[in-house]
């Protein structure tokens, strides 16, 4: 069989034919899951997506190193760095311990893949797994001057990397658009700009995921995993970074800054995105409270328990 | 907002049948169409494997396979792949009333087609239950306990016995309760 394969490549807009850096082999990461809640159907489907090309990839007879990450520590309620950890918030309103709900939302979410036959990946790895990978990221970024620390948090330097590098490019986004676009820091941010996002945090008192480190008690940046994890296990340089359309900013976007800034180039060749589910038209999410988990669309469905025959 | 249970396959088919760049919307409608699709999917498969295999061929495998691999390397456009996959259909079902034929190797071709594109590379796997028949085996099993009981009633403890060790043999563990008798297929 030919392995002709055109893919449509997020960075550059257009379909680009496939061309491995090292085959038969080729890496792929994808963003997994955080796991503070059910999977719903946008989950399903941005697991579905990636599953498919793994399967048609391996039907090529290429060697694939599939990579998908849990996420289950860092990913905040709002993407300027502030709010709480999305699964510490879950954990106080259950009284759990935060690595009891990451257990129990991650078993939940294999069961649900599972029954839509996706296959495991390759390599999951886990954000709270790789603190030093992503210490030793931050410490490259800072060597590089891309980086800086204020009160035990380190956050990194947007204006200062896009003096050398296009910041951007995946999403098609202007810098200065950007700006007029963002809120103003107010007096109370450790912010130089409103565009840098934090790299390190130091833990609050009451913030129990938290580790040690060179700068503070604290915990990385939600984009700063999937920089370090994807390249831990597909090398500097990896063929294929999907996602859903709505991590291509900012998560993908800081993802491609956080690599050029500490390993000096980019690391990913093809980046896909899949599109999202509507409710009649509207967008699905958890934040807007319109989303349909997967065991609601189950339910009812091959639940074979006790039956019971009374006697008349 | 849920009108009924989908099972997975269907979901899965249904996330497919669209291109994963473009949106999808959710609805009761486009979720019992997919499961329509995927069901009539399903039993053209099983068909397959039925087929009489005749000395000429009507249907192109050939072509039918090249649109396939098309739709695949044209960005993964798993929507066009099932519009293909379910064109076959019609031909296949067409051959099992006679209407069309078709030569041994083409039907190998045609069956290698659908395994690898509908299990492999979609990752569809067979309906896991049947609805109608899973009605049927509860009833059986009811009616089969209402006898056994009715022999209980009657002293007939020998002929109760033999009823629960043969569903038992069947793979069907019965636990006698006081109000009547609960029971497992395994
Ligand atoms: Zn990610």
């Amino acid at each position: 069989m030919s392995k002709r394969l055109y893919i449509y490549n997020t960075l550059t807009r257009k379909k680009e034919a496939f061309d491995p850096i090292n085959p038969p082999f080729v890496g792929l990461y994808a963003c997994g899951p955080t796991v503070y809640g059910d999977a719903h159907l946008g989950h399903a489907r941005q697991a579905i997506t990636f599953d498919v090309l793994y399967r048609y990839l391996l039907f090529l007879d290429y060697k694939v190193r599939y990579v998908r990450n849990i996420t289950d520590v860092g990913h905040l309620e709002d993407d300027a760095d502030e709010g709480e950890d999305k699964i510490l918030v879950k954990a106080r309103l259950e009284s759990l311990e935060p690595m009891e709900v990451v257990q129990h939302y991650m078993n939940r979410y294999h069961l649900n893949m599972a029954s839509l036959n996706v296959l495991p990946p390759s390599i999951e790895p886990r954000a709270s797994g790789h603190i030093i990978e992503q210490q030793e990221l931050i410490v490259k970024i800072m060597e590089a001057g891309y980086a800086y620390e204020v009160n035990g948090s380190v956050y990194f330097d947007v204006n200062a990397y896009h003096e050398k590098h296009p910041y951007g490019q995946l999403s098609g986004r202007k810098i200065e658009d950007l700006l007029s676009n963002t809120r103003a820091l107010d007096g109370q941010s450790e912010k130089r700009s409103p565009l840098d996002f934090a790299l390190w945090k130091k833990a609050d008192p009451a913030h129990i995921m938290r580790w040690p480190s060179r700068w503070s008690e604290g915990y990385p940046g939600w984009h700063l995993e999937c920089s370090a994890m994807s390249t831990k296990y597909l090398g500097m340089q990896f063929d294929i970074h999907g996602g859903g359309m709505d991590l291509l900013f900012p998560h993908h976007e800081c993802e491609i800054a956080q690599n050029v800034a500490g390993y000096g180039k980019p690391s990913v060749r093809y980046w896909m995105h899949n599109n999202m589910i509507t409710i009649n038209g509207q967008k699905m999410g958890r934040s807007l409270g319109n989303f349909i988990t997967l065991d609601e669309l189950f339910a009812g469905d091959h639940t074979r328990c006790w039956n019971r025959l009374m006697v008349p | 907002m849920l009108e009924q249970a989908y099972g997975p396959m269907t979901i899965r088919f249904f996330i497919l049948q669209a291109h994963y760049r473009s949106t999808l919307d959710f609805s009761n409608e486009a979720l019992q169409a997919a499961e329509k699709g995927f069901m009539r999917l399903m039993k053209a498969i099983a068909q397959l494997e039925a087929l009489q295999a005749g000395s000429t061929s009507t249907l192109d495998v050939a072509e039918l396979s090249d649109r396939c691999h098309l739709a695949m390397e044209e960005d993964m456009n798993t929507a066009k792949l099932i519009g293909h996959l379910l064109s076959g259909v019609t031909q296949i079902n067409n051959v099992a009333e006679g209407k069309e034929s078709i030569t041994e190797t083409d039907l190998e071709a045609l069956k290698t087609l659908y395994q690898g594109y509908v299990f492999t590379v979609l990752g569809l796997t067979l309906p896991e239950t049947d609805s109608r028949s899973d009605e049927i085996t509860n009833d059986l099993v009811e009616l089969i306990l209402q006898l056994r009981n009715d022999a209980k009633a009657n002293r007939d403890f020998n002929t109760a016995d033999r009823i629960r060790d043969g569903l038992s043999d069947l793979g069907i563990t019965v636990k006698d309760r006081k109000d009547g008798a609960d029971w497992e297929i395994h």
